[in-house]
This record gives structure tokens, C-alpha cells and sequence, in this order.
């Protein structure tokens, strides 16, 4: 069985094409029902996100059926789109569906989102009956992906500001949901910024701005205190998280100010970030005490830059995983390729043995319990060293696609009847856990 | 018997030291390390186990056995504490830490400082026990100090590297070194007690001011300062970590120094 995967995403496409050709959740509804008009797909999964669509196409479907297919879905000329796809076929496809579960594929490495719409894009395909023999590869796949997360840290470690912020007070503070944050300047970054925080958990959030309007709104929405900006000293006293994004022109945050406000307090750990440019904080505040830790811009783009090869070591581990998984998966193909012929000949060579150790043995009437189990096992010895040879053959035939052509022949030669494995059971991939 | 055991107990705690450090850089590591820490351990425990059926009682009798009880305590303690996953990073500076002092009591055993006392009662063995512990967590303390400063330095050069991602919060870390000396001062304190009862019973005073009795307050006030200014004086973090690593300094002084030089009573 050939399995090829056909696709364009953010490495390849524009977002103009990919906008185009991509496929809306009924669009896919869609395509399942109308596959029955290509008698050669044997299973069919579609994966389409805003960053990429992919076909998973199991059968000997040739690569032009499949983009009439895409075209008559999306009503898109196959010439616009046909230069920015890529085309696996078996074992790239495998490794290509399994770093896209695990998150090396995406633009944000090692995101946790794909895992999620993979296994929807499977469910999906799987409630039209449309898997086919593709169970088995999503089922590994979403095992990858679920390995991934869980044994190594490729999802670990903010890749944004507003994330490195939250990441960084819990370095520091480690439950940061009892602290109080005080964000000075509620344009876009401070407003992100105390977004993030208090998605966190953090409990009390104070906001001051030059226009209360501002504050107001982003005061009502996370459910925050507006602090007046001449009170800001006080405020300071009482906050463990310090952020400030003004646009004002010099500091905001000077030595005076933060001394008085830090006043025998100095050793209280105390976590300040200056996002602005000019910046708001006068970076001699960091060195009133030996609990203030004060970052600026380029400090938080430092730790993002440090957590981005922190990932890209980590994908080094999900590599080994993926290998791993895709040497068991192959092997497993391959198992299931050649078992049906290997046990069709085993029986076939069982029945014969059986019905003319039979006729042997009705005309031996005489012979000895004893000597009836040795005229057994003998032919059973026979049949089975003759075999020997041969099995081991077939089996190493399994994982080699040059080498199919020699199972048909097998069955040519024995005249072996297929044997009804047409429809396979496979399980719903279940021991796979939903993700959060 | 004990050779062997000893053999053992080497390469065992050896394995954990590396594979605790190397646990920093690959997690993966750290299962072979626990695996290590607990093959040196039992060796360790069986041969203890062995000595106090020998004497029939606490199987502490010289400095070196001392050692070796300690060493043994803080492994014990350590594995438990592995129930916690978010402190395994503690083996890959304790453990080296303390197979060197286990290597340190094997040198000192050819020494063989029989320097102890027949007069092996039970409040003798619970004195030592409760002091021994005391120590136990006064060093995990100083751990902990060491892991804050070694955080801390990356947070405020904002060069992040291993331990940034490593180790535990500062906070935390901070939390956990106060809360260790909190529970290290009354047992000291009780074995300090139960230490000047028995001089009471054997040699008849309470406290001579020998030097290691000096030594032994000197700690006991040392660790007192640490909750006092920590309490009434808002020392936090960076000043109480090295406050914790400075006062196990005189700890090792207290056990190192003036039992080797002053080989008097209660050199233990």
C-alpha cells in the first residue's frame, strides 16, 4: 500500500496561496463524501490549518487525481498553487506527518496547537469512515506528538515578550497568582503584557496611565485597580511585578522614586520590566537592592533568543523520537503486509500435512500411541524446516517496497487464496489521551 | 564483607555524582543517577546495618563512622524526597557534595580514630542523632543557598543558561533554606541539651568549654542569627543564602577542625 502526502504550508506558500487552497472544515466534509469518485483511494485524511493543508492519501492514487480533486474542492486552477507543494510518499510522508504532530514543522517550533487539529483532522476523517488504512500512521503520529510534549521540553520556554514576562516572575517567585503587578502605560505592550499576566493567574493587577480613559478600559476587563500616576510610588511599594510601556520621553521610574519607594524593603524580591523605548526605568533602580531584578527590551529579547536554542536542542530529542517511532511503525507495515501470505502458506501446508498424515496413519492401524506422536512430529519437522528458509525471506520482504511485487508472486506460485483481510480492524487510536 | 560493601558504596554514589550533574544537561540522565544513589545506599545501609548488629547499638563510635551516618542521612533524606520531582535538581549538588565527604570518611577510617567513648548509653546515641540531623539540615540549606546564588547570578546577568532553566524559583529556594534551618535550631538545641546532661552524668558538669563544646554554641548561635535576622530584620534571599553557606562553613570547621586538632570528649 503506497501512502503519499500532498501539501503546501508556511515554509512553502505565501499566505495569499495558502488562504486560497486551503480547506474549511465543511470543504473537507465534502471531500470525504465525494472520495468514493476515485476508486483508488483506499483512506484519506486532510489536515488543513491556517498555516497549512496537507492530503494524507493512502492507495495507488496518481498525484494528478489528487489535484483535480483539490481543484474541483477549492474551485482553484491547479497551475496557481502546484509550484509551492510538496509530495512525500511513504516513508517521507510518515516522517513528515510525525514532525508536523510534534511540532517541528510549525512556525512557532514546538507548539502544542497542531497535535490538536491533527488528531481533529483524523477524528474528522474517521467519523466519514474515510481512514482506511491510514489508522494505524495517525495513530502513531498522534503518539509522537503526545511523546514529544511529555518527554522532552521542545514545548517549554516563551518564544514571546508578553510570555517571557509571565516565565521570568515565575523563575523568580514561582506561584505568581498570590503577587500583586503594577503596570505603568496601558498601550498595546502593557496591555498585552497584563493580559498574559493575569491569564496567569496573577490576582492583583494595578494599572496607571496618563489618560484614565485607557486604564479604565483595560481596568474593567481584567477586573484591575487604576492607580493615580503621582501615587505611583506607593503603588510600587506594594507590587512584586513592575512593568512599565510608556511612550513618555524620559524616565518614568528614577533612583529618587524607586528608593523611597523601595525604602527598607530593598531585599523583597521585586521583578521590574521596561518595555519602553526611551526607557521608562532608570537602570541604577536595579542596583537599590539585591532583590530587584530590572529587564529591559533587549534583556527579554536575550531570554526569548536563549528559550528559542533551548527548543531547538530539545528537537534534537524529538528527532530520536520520531526515528524511533517511524522504525517501529515501518515494521510494523511490513508485518502486516506479509503476514497475510505468510499465513495463508503455513496453512495451506498444515492442511495438506493434516490429510495425509491422516491417510497414513488409517492405513498403520497398529501402531503405538508412542509411535503415531513420532510419525507427527516428524512430518510437523518437515514441513516446518522446509519452510524456515523461506519465512525468514518473506518477512525481511515486508519493509521493502522493491520486493511487493514478490509477495503477489508467491501467491501466483502457491496458488494461495487471499485471505479475507480486507477489512482490517483497527482500532480508534484510544490509548491516545485528549489533549488539554 | 565490609570491603566489598565499601566497593560498592563507591561506585554507586561515584555513578550518582556524574549522572546528577550530567541530569543537568539531560534530564534523561537523572533515572540513572537515583538508580546509582540507590545501589550506594543499600550497600551503605547494609553495612551500617551490620555495625550496629556488631555493637550491638548505634553504630557510631568514631569520626569516621560519624561521616558515614551523615553521608547516609543525607542520601536517605534525599531519596525521599525525590517523591518531589520539582527538587530533583538538588542531587546534582548535593550528591557530589556529599560523596566527597564519604570519601573524606574513608580516608580518615586508616586513621582509625577510635577516639570514642565505651560509654554508649541511649541519650548518648539520641544526641548524636538529633545533632547529626541538625547538620543534615543545616547542609541542605547551604544547598540551597548555593543553588539560589548560582540562579540568581544568571537572572542578573541575563545570561540564561543551565540553571535558569533548571532550578527551582528563587523564592522557593529561599523558602526552602529558611524552613530547613527552622527545623535544624531545635533539633540542635535539644541535642545540646541532652550533650550537657550526659556530661552531667558522666563527668559531672553540664559544659567545660572545651573546644568543641565552644565551637557547638558558637553554631548554635550562628543558626539562631539566621531565624533572628530573618524574622525581625527582613533578611531574604541573596543575604540568607550566603548566610546559609557561611554558617555550614563553620559547621564543617566544627567537625573537621577541632576534632582532628582537639581530640577530646565528644569528638563527635
Amino acid at each position: 500500500m503506497q501512502i503519499q502526502t500532498i501539501g503546501l504550508n508556511h515554509h512553502t506558500a505565501p499566505l495569499e496561496i495558502r488562504e486560497r487552497v486551503s480547506l474549511t472544515p465543511d470543504q473537507v466534509r465534502q471531500a470525504y463524501k465525494t472520495r468514493r469518485g476515485f476508486a483508488r483511494i483506499e483512506g484519506v485524511v486532510i489536515v488543513s490549518t491556517c498555516n497549512r493543508t496537507e492530503l494524507y492519501v493512502a492507495g495507488a492514487v496518481a498525484l494528478g487525481e489528487v489535484l483535480s480533486w483539490w481543484e474541483s474542492l477549492t474551485g482553484v486552477e491547479r497551475a496557481d498553487f502546484v509550484d509551492y507543494l510538496y509530495w512525500y510518499q511513504d516513508a517521507e510522508a510518515y516522517d513528515h506527518l510525525f514532525r508536523v504532530a510534534s511540532g517541528l514543522d510549525s512556525m512557532v517550533l514546538g507548539e502544542t496547537q497542531i497535535l490538536g487539529q491533527v488528531k481533529d483532522a483524523y477524528q474528522l476523517a474517521d467519523a466519514y469512515k474515510a481512514v482506511g488504512p491510514l489508522h494505524r500512521l495517525f495513530h502513531y503520529a498522534l503518539r509522537v506528538g503526545k511523546r514529544a510534549h511529555s518527554e522532552t521540553g521542545i514545548s517549554h520556554n516563551a518564544l514571546s515578550m508578553g510570555h517571557a514576562v509571565v516565565e521570568l516572575a515565575k523563575k523568580v517567585f514561582g506561584d505568581i497568582a498570590p503577587l500583586t503587578a503594577l503596570v505603568v502605560g496601558t498601550g498595546d505592550m502593557g496591555a498585552l503584557v497584563s493580559r498574559h499576566l493575569h491569564a496567569s493567574g496573577v490576582q492583583k493587577i494595578l494599572v496607571a496611565n496618563r489618560t484614565a480613559d485607557n486604564a479604565r478600559a483595560l481596568a474593567r476587563e481584567l477586573d484591575a485597580t487604576i492607580v493615580e500616576l503621582t501615587h505611583l510610588d506607593e503603588a510600587m511599594r506594594q507590587s512584586d511585578i513592575i512593568v512599565s510601556s510608556t511612550s513618555a520621553p524620559a524616565p518614568v521610574i528614577t533612583i529618587p522614586m524607586a528608593r523611597r519607594a523601595f525604602k527598607g524593603q530593598t531585599q523583597r524580591l521585586r521583578f521590574l520590566f521596561d518595555l519602553a523605548v526611551p526607557r521608562d526605568v532608570d537602570p541604577g533602580v536595579a542596583k537599590l537592592g539585591s532583590g530587584i531584578f530590572l529587564y529591559d527590551v533587549d534583556d527579554l529579547k536575550g531570554i526569548v533568543q536563549a528559550n528559542r536554542l533551548q527548543r531547538q536542542k530539545e528537537a534534537i530529542k524529538v528527532e530520536r523520537i520520531i526515528r524511533e517511532e517511524q522504525e517501529t511503525f515501518v515494521e510494523e507495515l511490513g508485518a502486516t503486509r506479509v503476514g497475510p501470505v505468510i499465513r495463508s502458506l503455513r496453512e495451506k501446508a498444515e492442511n495438506i500435512r493434516q490429510t495425509e498424515l491422516t491417510k497414513a496413519l488409517d492405513r498403520l492401524p497398529n501402531l503405538t500411541e508412542q509411535e503415531r506422536a513420532v510419525v507427527d512430529d516428524a512430518t510437523r519437522l518437515m514441513i516446518n524446516k522446509f519452510l524456515n528458509d523461506a519465512m525468514v525471506s518473506i518477512r525481511s520482504w515486508g519493509n521493502d517496497g522493491d520486493k511487493a511485487v514478490y509477495i503477489e508472486a508467491l501467491r501466483d506460485l502457491f496458488r494461495l487464496t487471499e485471505p479475507d483481510d480486507g477489512n482490517e480492524q483497527h482500532p480508534v487510536a484510544g490509548d491516545v489521551a485528549p489533549e488539554q | 564483607m565490609g570491603q566489598t560493601l565499601s566497593i560498592i558504596t563507591f561506585f554507586g554514589y561515584l555513578g550518582a555524582s556524574v549522572f546528577y550533574v550530567g541530569a543537568l544537561y539531560d534530564g534523561r540522565r537523572e533515572q540513572w543517577g537515583r538508580w546509582g544513589a540507590l545501589l550506594g545506599w543499600s550497600a551503605q545501609t547494609i553495612f551500617l546495618a551490620h555495625n550496629a548488629w556488631v555493637v550491638r547499638g548505634f553504630p557510631v563510635v568514631t569520626l569516621y563512622d560519624w561521616m558515614s551516618f551523615f553521608v547516609w542521612l543525607m542520601i536517605s533524606l534525599f531519596l525521599a524526597s525525590q517523591i518531589r520531582r520539582s527538587y530533583a535538581h538538588i542531587g546534582s549538588f548535593l550528591v557530589p557534595i556529599v560523596f566527597l565527604l564519604w570519601l573524606i570518611s574513608q580516608f580518615l577510617a586508616h586513621h582509625n580514630t577510635a577516639a570514642g567513648t565505651p560509654l554508649i548509653g541511649g541519650w548518648l546515641g539520641l544526641h548524636i542523632a538529633l545533632a547529626t540531623a541538625s547538620y543534615a539540615a543545616f547542609l541542605l540549606a547551604a544547598v540551597f543557598g548555593i543553588m539560589y546564588m548560582e540562579k540568581e547570578r544568571e537572572l542578573k546577568n541575563k545570561k540564561v543558561r543551565l540553571f535558569y532553566y533548571r532550578l527551582p524559583p528563587l523564592e522557593d529556594m529561599d523558602e526552602m533554606g529558611a524552613r530547613l534551618i527552622m527545623i535544624g535550631v531545635p533539633l540542635l538545641t535539644v541535642a545540646l541539651y541532652l550533650g550537657a546532661q550526659w556530661a552531667k552524668l558522666v563527668w559531672g558538669h553540664y559544659w567545660s568549654w572545651t573546644a568543641k563544646e565552644t565551637w557547638s554554641f558558637v553554631i548554635w548561635v550562628v543558626y539562631l542569627g539566621y531565624l533572628a535576622l530573618r524574622w525581625f530584620f527582613g533578611w531574604r534571599g541573596h543575604r540568607t543564602a550566603i548566610y546559609a553557606m557561611v554558617a555550614f562553613l563553620l559547621v564543617i570547621i566544627n567537625f573537621w577542625g577541632i576534632n582532628l586538632l582537639f581530640p577530646g570528649a565528644g569528638s563527635f
